[in-house]
């Protein structure tokens, strides 16, 4: 990832930005049964595949600053919410990802007793949280 | 809101931007209203084969999809003025 950086930074002019946008390092998605204005919390989603190399990748920005080839512009945390019709539209979205994300034990069977108790109108609601790193080019 | 939120690190308008992990170029699309030019890249063949048709329906003169990593980058042509990571990193 150091690598894919330095190569990024080649290609650039120099004081030029550099922007990443990356899944939030800890704040995993959240899945929610909403309804009007309740909402009942399922279960944050997990990914072990993910998670290892999100690590390395907010590492690798550390060390490329760390190293004098970028500066920091400024990191914000954002989040957006997508509202979901059924548990199959919830498995369509989750599977968009190349590495999806999994319900944690028990988190799915919560989500089924929540959905079949719903009330007219009730949505699935992903919180989804990612963060923007803003870097710039150092140097000739 | 992506471009909302890149735009509060860089200034897009007019400018030569490298994305890096364009996938089917849904935020390419965004990019290219701004941009003098995008060159986006991505490592899958498939998504890029989507992204090209995507260009070709709406009509995206200024961008360029390639398939190619960041590691394997070369640097060719005139610089970039930005460079973007695309939750790609």
């Amino acid at each position: 990832m150091v690598h894919a950086l330095e190569r990024a930074r080649q290609a650039l002019l120099p004081n030029s930005p550099l922007v990443l946008i990356q899944p939030h390092q800890t704040k995993r998605p959240l899945v929610a049964v909403t309804s009007g204005r309740r909402r009942q919390l399922v279960a944050a989603l997990v990914n072990s595949t993910f998670q290892p190399r999100l690590d390395a990748a907010v590492s690798a920005i550390r060390t490329v600053v760390d190293r004098g080839l970028f500066s920091r512009l400024g990191t914000s945390h954002q989040q957006f919410r997508v509202q979901l019709v059924s548990p199959a539209a919830l498995r369509r979205y989750v599977n968009l990802a190349p590495t999806p994300s999994r319900f944690p034990a028990g988190g799915r069977q919560r989500l089924n007793d929540l959905w079949r108790s719903r009330t007219d109108g009730a949505r699935i609601e992903v919180t989804e949280s990612f963060t923007v790193f803003g870097l710039r080019r150092l140097g000739e | 809101m992506e471009v909302r939120l890149i735009q509060r690190h860089a200034d897009l308008s007019g400018r030569r931007i490298l994305e890096i992990g364009c996938g089917r170029g849904r935020l390419t699309r965004e990019l290219a209203h701004l941009a003098s030019s995008v060159v986006a890249i991505d490592p899958d063949p498939a998504r890029i084969a989507d992204a090209r048709r995507l260009k070709a329906s709406e009509g995206m003169s200024n961008v360029s999809f390639r398939v190619a990593t960041a590691e394997r980058l070369r640097p060719s042509g005139e610089p970039f003025e930005v460079a973007l990571f695309s939750w790609s990193l």
